[in-house]
């Protein structure tokens, strides 16, 4: 053969194990990507919804931000699903108070969260959700959904059981993409 | 290939289609949408899950299986209220009384569970708090709770079939230690996978 087919076969070579090389660190990089979701999301859930009111199927889909804080494997934060009840203190300006609680953690190269309305709370949350996926790039989450929104007037006869006048269950993907970064501050 | 076994061929693939579209059919018909009230999921029910776990501290995921327990009352408004046991732990918080020597269990262990009841689908989650190295109850003694389990459940799956329910899951298992700065060294444990539910019992006397 002459040298410049052998050198041209070398180089063909060489470049394809580059690629592979870079495909495999592309790879691993996904892989340890739930290293930091700290941040502010956008998130958007779209799949197939069940109520127990009709007896059709409908289509589901939900946009709405979250934000999440993550210490070591432990994620915790707040989804924007629900209307926020203001609180008002003092003279101060009423500010809104997000009630819908995301507890979650990585493993294994996976995401997981867990959302209701106040977590280990004995009284029933209008919201129920938990979603296990992958982190993609640093910035995007894929995962799969399973929801759960109850509709219920509160009283006060904690003895009474709740009734539920409308409930829906929903399931199919979840997609979020980082919108902004958070520094975390250690507070005095 | 001759005629004859052309004519085989065709025998062949016409019974075959013919199985399948009776497979068909009845799968079709089995899992139609139908009204909510139709379904009636009240009982006690074997599940059986298969999945994966994952734990936060380990390095890979590991294949999952468990037989769990469940009962379920299902209310006039299509609303499931019940309990979930795993295993024969339980799972759950197990609550006791009586004196030191004689701790009798109070009440039922297990993760309670709020349910939904739709057109030929049901939706389930479940959460409960668990303290698992909880010493014994002692009036004279001040106890101090260094850990505890937080369990959160979510399930949804087909009803349309006689007295068996199967479905997708997501278990969820969060590990705190009180007054201790520990944030993100816990131990975490996500479960997922498939279930299919068997009901093994009625209840009856049901009082809404």
């Amino acid at each position: 053969m002459h040298p410049t087919g052998h050198l041209t076969k070398w180089l063909c070579c060489g470049c394809l194990i580059l690629v592979l090389g870079g495909f495999g660190l592309c790879g691993m990089q996904t892989r340890d990507a739930t290293n930091n979701v700290t941040g502010i999301w956008k998130m958007s859930l779209s799949g197939i919804s069940f109520s127990i009111e009709e007896d059709m199927p409908a289509q589901y889909q939900m946009s709405s931000e979250m934000v999440l804080f993550q210490y070591g494997h432990a994620i915790y934060g707040y989804i924007g699903f629900l209307p926020f009840d203001p609180v008002k203190a003092d003279d101060k300006n009423p500010r809104p108070r997000p009630t819908t609680f995301v507890e979650g953690f990585t493993a294994n190269g996976r995401i997981w969260l867990y959302a209701s309305e106040g977590l280990d709370k004995e009284y029933l949350s209008p919201l129920y959700i938990s979603i296990v996926g992958r982190v993609e790039d640093f910035d995007t989450i894929v995962a799969e959904f399973i929801l759960m929104e109850l509709d219920f007037e509160h009283n006060n006869d904690i003895d009474k059981r709740l009734l539920i006048s409308e409930g829906i269950g929903a399931t199919g993907v979840f997609r979020a993409w980082k919108q902004d970064e958070m520094i975390l501050v250690t507070g005095k | 290939m001759n005629m004859k076994h052309i004519a085989r061929a065709r025998i062949l693939a016409g019974v075959l289609t013919t199985l399948a579209l009776t497979g068909f059919l009845a799968a079709a018909e089995a899992l139609d949408t139908q009204l909510a009230a139709d379904t009636d999921l009240s009982g006690y029910w074997q599940v059986e899950l298969r999945g994966i776990q994952t734990e936060s501290n380990a390095d890979k995921p590991v294949p999952y299986m468990e037989i769990a327990y469940m009962w379920m009352i299902q209310g006039p408004d299509n609303v499931l209220r019940g309990y979930l046991t795993f295993g024969d732990s339980g799972g759950g918080p197990v609550k006791k009384t009586g004196d030191v020597e004689s701790q009798d269990v109070m009440g039922y262990a297990g993760i309670k569970a709020t349910g939904l009841v739709t057109a030929s689908r049901f939706w389930l989650m479940g959460h409960a708090l668990s303290h698992p190295d909880l010493p014994p109850l002692d009036p004279n003694v001040v106890i101090i709770v260094d850990d505890f389990l937080y369990h959160a459940v979510m399930a949804w799956g087909v009803t349309g079939f006689e007295d068996m329910i199967v479905g997708k899951f997501h278990y969820m298992i969060f590990e705190g230690i009180p007054a201790k700065n520990s944030i993100g060294n816990e131990n975490y444990t996500g479960i997922m996978g498939t279930f299919r539910a068997y009901k093994i019992g009625e209840i009856e006397d049901v009082d809404y």
